[in-house]
């Protein structure tokens, strides 16, 4: 497989990640495509700085960031909420426990800071590594490890009372 | 020890060492506050994994992934009409924008009725068109006459690019500024789209009133 054909089946496969990145970054479903679609094409443009052998994920969300900060931000339209809140995996028993939950923690993750709804976007939701968020983010692992666990300590503050103990519970 | 959020945190990623590991689950074990606290961060994780699926699956994807496939080289001509064939076809209302079926230079897609007769018998500036007007008229480079509109359909409203050649009018690039579809996007750096395309059909200056009429007249045949 040519260098070529291996970045554009890479980048195909890592459109719906990209753009659930992008969500977290913008808060707005539609600012989040155009803002895949920015980076997607400037990945393109500079596909030659991108090393074959490395992570085009952390690549790729770096440049979206960038372009975030850098130009789309000032442009950005009238903030949309998120749309398409669905539940996934519904096992029916606790599915009313779990609307509220997911509700509930979709309103706090809109209110964190950008910081931290990036470090959960990265490592909870991308199941990357500390190393590998930090390397995305540019800062050092330990601001990764504080950054979530501030993030998740207000995250789960807000969740309903009977949570952790239902989840114990069962 | 005392189970700050930092360890649980860390802990629930598996992000410690093998030592603190161990040390922090039998630490848990007898501290139920800390226990508690564990668990609703499990809790939230799981919710906010629920709250934000992947999307996937759906028409902005497999428009990106043309893209993709298209590669860097695509010619500018394609890389914008693409975004407008597919909101088109999102909404299934403007059934003659369609993906080019081959890498044809000679034409993208055929215009809709309405658009052909604005095209065929509008002047420039007459709104009469159901939301379809001409905006200028000129002669690209290679001698074709082109005509920039601007549409409003139920699909989406935007600017739009057509040259006429001997098939008749082809739309050789689109610019939806707004759709109303939920699926419908704007292209980033929107009205530079349209420039782009003028600028390399290489066209003269906009004819005049006169011109324009006198080309109308004689159904867009050179003189």
């Amino acid at each position: 497989m040519s260098t070529n054909t291996a970045f554009s089946q890479q980048l195909v496969e890592l459109i719906p990640r990209l753009r659930r990145f992008a969500r977290s970054l913008t808060r707005s479903a539609a600012d989040a495509d155009d803002l895949t679609q920015a980076a997607i094409e400037r990945a393109l443009v500079h596909q030659a700085s991108w090393k074959p052998g490395t992570r085009l994920d952390s690549w790729v969300y770096r440049i979206a960031q960038n372009l975030w900060r850098d130009d789309l931000r000032a442009h950005r339209r009238r903030a949309e909420p998120l749309d398409g809140l669905e539940v996934a995996g519904e096992d029916g028993r606790d599915s009313f426990v779990r609307l509220i939950e997911v509700g509930e923690v979709a309103d706090s993750f809109q209110g964190l800071p950008e910081e931290q709804r990036l470090v959960l976007s990265l490592v909870v939701l991308d199941g990357l590594s500390y190393q590998e968020a930090a390397n995305v983010l540019e800062v050092p692992v330990g601001t990764v490890m504080s950054r979530l666990a501030r993030a998740r300590g207000r995250l789960a503050a807000q969740m309903p009372a009977s949570a952790g103990r239902l989840r114990a519970a069962k | 020890m005392e189970l700050n959020d930092e360890l649980l945190s860390a802990y629930l990623d598996n992000a410690l060492d093998e030592d603190q590991q161990a040390a922090v689950s039998a630490a848990l074990a007898t501290d139920a506050g800390a226990r508690l606290r564990l668990e609703r961060m499990q809790a939230a994780d799981r919710a906010l994994r629920a709250s934000l699926p992947l999307p996937q699956g759906d028409k902005f994807e497999a428009m990106m992934t043309a893209r993709i496939q298209m590669g860097r080289s695509a010619p500018r001509w394609q890389r914008t009409v693409l975004p407008w064939a597919l909101a088109a076809s999102v909404a299934g209302l403007v059934a003659g924008y369609m993906l080019p079926r081959e890498q044809s230079p000679a034409g993208l897609s055929a215009p809709d009725a309405v658009l052909a007769r604005v095209l065929d018998e509008a002047p420039s500036g007459d709104v009469a068109g159901q939301g379809t007007s001409v905006v200028l008229s000129f002669q690209a480079g290679d001698g074709r006459y082109c005509r920039l509109f601007r549409a409003a359909r139920d699909a989406g409203s935007g600017e739009g690019l057509a040259c006429r050649g001997s098939a008749g009018w082809q739309v050789v690039a689109w610019d939806a500024t707004t759709t109303t579809s939920t699926e419908g996007f704007r292209a980033a750096g929107a009205g530079m789209l349209i420039d782009g395309a003028m600028s390399e059909l290489g066209g003269r200056p906009a004819m005049d009133a006169g011109e324009e009429v006198a080309a109308i007249k004689r159904g867009w045949s050179k003189p």
